[in-house]
């Protein structure tokens, strides 16, 4: 969790299109994050905040070209997760420290779901959201 | 009453068959799957885009 820039609690408010002006730069969807809760930042953070995913569309005039990664399924607007972030200091942005290991969806029943591959993502699946930031919160402290 | 809730339907009606055909108008979307390699990122600082 050190090395995380920010462990953080939030629902996405909207989504949109980001194409760096980079050359070489992936495509990205950018993502409003309301925050609910901060579990560990290194600095303060806004109430909303930007996190890029990789990802997103490319129009290409005849075709739009959809990236989209690999057993990750985009956010959902609305929808409540918990976030490990990594500061982007060229985005000027949040990005996923470990991708679909870094996010857990709270579902409406209060269990996590994840589509992270890691132990640490199959020992949260369909575990209580509560006891799973309780436990982040106390990890944070003991740092 | 009846003839009103009738062009209700069939306005109605309409509008859903004209937001199909301008659904049906729109640009193919050509999937592509990207897999993103985390652990090939650089840490702590300055991640670079790519």
């Amino acid at each position: 969790m050190a090395s995380a820039s920010a462990v953080v609690v939030g629902r996405i408010r909207d989504m949109r299109n980001y194409l760096p002006p980079q050359n070489g730069a992936t495509v990205r969807t950018m993502y409003t994050l309301d925050v609910a809760e901060v579990i560990h930042s290194e600095w303060p953070l806004s109430q909303s905040i930007n996190v890029f995913r990789y990802g997103g569309d490319i129009d290409e005039g005849v075709r739009v070209k959809r990236i989209v990664e690999s057993d990750f399924p985009a956010f959902m607007p609305g929808r409540e997760y918990v976030m490990f972030l990594l500061w982007n200091n060229i985005l000027n942005g949040f990005e996923l420290k470990f991708g679909a290991d870094s996010a857990y969806e709270v579902m409406p029943n209060g269990t996590i779901t994840t589509h992270g591959r890691s132990r640490l993502a199959h020992a949260q699946s369909g575990r209580s959201a509560a006891a799973m930031i309780a436990d982040l919160k106390k990890e944070a402290v003991g740092r | 009453m009846i003839p009103t809730l009738r062009r209700f339907a069939y306005i109605a009606t309409l509008l859903s068959v004209a937001v199909s055909h301008g659904r049906a108008q729109g640009k193919p979307i050509a999937i592509t799957n990207m897999i993103v390699d985390y652990a090939d990122r650089p840490w702590p600082q300055q991640v670079p885009l790519w």
